[in-house]
């Protein structure tokens, strides 16, 4: 059996139209020899009927002092999914092709126990081969899953697996099924050089490597989940992302030594930053701040971006939805010392004292044990964004930082700070200079020329 | 048919590696109205010196990175004679830290960094990418660093 697994997101599976065009190249793979498997996502995007969103929504508004629990915040979502699998093999059979829709837990994906958020630990793929066997199509609801039975659950609970989880679905059932290829389908005719709304004629890349696409991913650019790409890697199974509405070839992903020459590949962009700046007279006490400040960070599952540390300060950047929660845990914050000499720091977020941080410093000052009284604070640089050129065996040549630089800082653009790793270089700007950066680094590395 | 496991690497940390050997240079003394300029010049010093460097960090008067220990002079040299004020400190690691996902593992970097720190050694610079984080430290902690992070291998608990 030539097996191919299929997946079909969002904008694939929208309306009828949409769905008739998916089905047909599952029709078109099955005249060609193939026995494919179907993975699909929730019917639409953000605000249709039956998008994951629009779920969410539903138990949200039921009332927004109660906090829905992790367990039935994931079966409300994997309703998404379900619909869509059954419409889909529903179209497949109206167009004479036999399929069966499967739930992620009939399929066999069986994950941890982390709500939200789970990982596939195992696949028992029966049922799958199943309808293979019978000349079925199975048609599995992407991004969901089945834990294993435990002592609350006696069949197990559906969980999901958290962003881009129908990606990670379709590459897990490819390494499960032994299957020959992944083509994960799109509104994009492949992995663009840049986003097209800020270099409209960004090419489509032909070839690029797992890790490429991958950092592609985590760097901010909506293609596949780096989940995905890391499975088909591990399993060396052949990936491509195409366009449902066209025959386009898009993009194969290959290993690394498939294209050994040094390149740039592609720049991309994340969403909206907040730089923080954390700054005190903190002599020897900088360690005992920093782990405090980083423990918090790690508890309250801050994501941090851009760790830079200087001798005497040390800073952050954190999405802009989280900046409020970031408040909420630093701003006024006291961390007592006691070695030696007692002396306590106060956190302050902000140029501007806010109450809680005069209301704390006013306490510790009226109470004996706390020593010297120290504030630090924590400058923000809101309204930023992070802009990334993502390279293959490319960033190691000397001179790529001064290209970067050169071409910005010429544009007028603030680089407010760097980062780098084996396959990235970022520099946070203000976002407001975002699409020019993009614009700017695509053309001084040629990436229009790339395929 | 067996069932396939091993499909999706655990998540938190999964190996840890260090690469000794590297140098932190420091450039100093440049002024915030004129830094953007200077800093570009003296990239410019190092690209015609042919120094490859990583971890570039920006900071108030002037900017960091690393090199390999052995191209450091070349870098200093560079720099001095273009006229800006620029130190070499020896004796520097990076640790990989190999961990897959890490952006949706929300507070894991932090997790990282906590653990180095509290291990006793200073983080100079820190780097991420889809499946790790590289920490820069001092080698003479390094040890302890990667022993605080090697001892939280698999272990969930940790976000």
């Amino acid at each position: 059996m030539r097996i191919k697994v299929m997946k079909f997101g969002g904008t694939s599976v929208s309306d009828q139209e949409s769905r008739l065009l998916a089905a047909r190249k599952v029709a078109d793979a099955v005249e060609a020899g193939f026995s494919p498997v179907v993975v699909v996502s929730a019917i639409g995007r953000a605000g249709m009927p039956y998008a994951t969103d629009t779920l969410l929504n539903l138990l949200a508004e039921v009332d927004p002092l109660v906090a829905p629990e992790p367990r039935e915040v994931d079966l409300m979502l994997c309703c998404g999914e379900i619909m869509s699998t059954c419409v889909f093999a529903q179209t497949l059979k109206s167009l004479g092709y036999p399929a069966s829709a499967m739930t992620g837990g009939q399929a066999g994906i069986i994950t941890d126990d982390t709500h939200g958020n789970a990982r596939i630990v195992e696949i028992q793929p029966a049922d799958v081969i199943r309808a293979l066997e019978r000349g079925r199509i199975p048609v599995v609801c992407g991004f969901q899953g089945r834990s294993r039975p435990s002592d609350d659950s006696t069949y197990g609970e559906i969980t999901t697996l958290g962003r881009g989880g129908s990606d990670t679905t379709a590459s897990a059932i490819a390494a499960a099924l032994g299957a020959e290829a992944v083509e994960i389908y799109t509104d994009v005719d492949g992995v663009k050089t840049a986003d097209p709304d800020f270099v409209p004629d960004a090419p489509t890349l032909r070839q690029m490597t797992y890790d490429e696409i991958a950092e592609i991913a985590h760097q901010g650019a909506k293609v596949i989940h780096p989940r995905s790409a890391e499975i088909a890697m591990k399993f060396g199974i052949p990936l491509f992302v195409r366009s449902t509405f066209s025959d386009a070839p898009g993009t194969q992903v290959v290993p690394g030594e498939m294209l050994g020459h040094r390149r740039a590949t592609g720049v991309t962009h994340t969403g909206k930053l907040v730089y923080l700046h954390f700054d005190a007279a903190f002599g020897p006490d900088k360690a005992a701040i920093e782990s405090k400040v980083y423990e918090l960070m790690a508890d309250y599952r801050i994501n941090l971006f851009m760790l830079n540390v200087h001798p005497q300060s040390f800073g952050f950047a954190v999405p802009r939805k989280q900046l409020a929660r970031v408040k909420e845990i630093l701003d006024g914050l006291v961390i007592p010392l006691t070695e030696g000499e007692p002396r306590t720091y106060i956190i302050q977020v902000g140029r501007a004292g806010s109450p809680e941080v005069s209301a704390q410093e006013q306490m510790l000052r009226g109470l004996s044990g706390f020593g010297e009284i120290r504030k630090c604070v924590a400058r923000l640089t809101e309204n930023c964004t992070m802009v990334s050129l993502i390279a293959h065996e490319f960033l190691q040549q000397p001179g790529i930082y001064y290209r970067m630089f050169e071409c910005l800082v010429n544009a007028s653009i603030s680089i407010l700070q760097t980062s780098d790793s084996p396959l990235s270089i970022s520099v946070l700007v203000p976002e407001n200079d975002c699409a020019r950066a993009v614009a700017l680094l695509h053309e001084e590395f040629d990436l229009a020329t790339q395929t | 048919m067996q069932p396939i496991t091993s499909i999706e690497t655990a998540r938190g940390i999964s190996s840890v590696e260090v690469s000794n050997g590297h140098a932190l240079v420091v450039v100093s003394g440049m002024h915030e109205d004129d830094s953007a300029q200077r800093m570009l010049d003296a990239l410019r010093e190092l690209k015609d010196a042919d120094c490859s460097i990583d971890f570039l960090k920006i900071s108030n008067s002037g900017f960091s990175f690393i090199v390999p220990e052995s191209g450091a002079d070349a870098a200093i040299r560079a720099l001095r004679s273009a006229g800006f004020a620029a130190d070499a400190l020896g004796g520097r690691s990076i640790i990989t830290v190999r961990a897959p996902n890490i952006r949706d593992e929300s507070g894991l970097v932090a997790r990282i960094a906590q653990l180095v720190v509290r291990s006793g050694a200073t983080i100079e610079q820190l780097g991420d990418m889809h499946s790790s984080v590289q920490v820069v430290v001092e080698t003479s902690r390094v040890e302890e660093a990667a022993g605080a992070l090697r001892d939280c291998i698999g272990l969930v608990e940790i976000l």
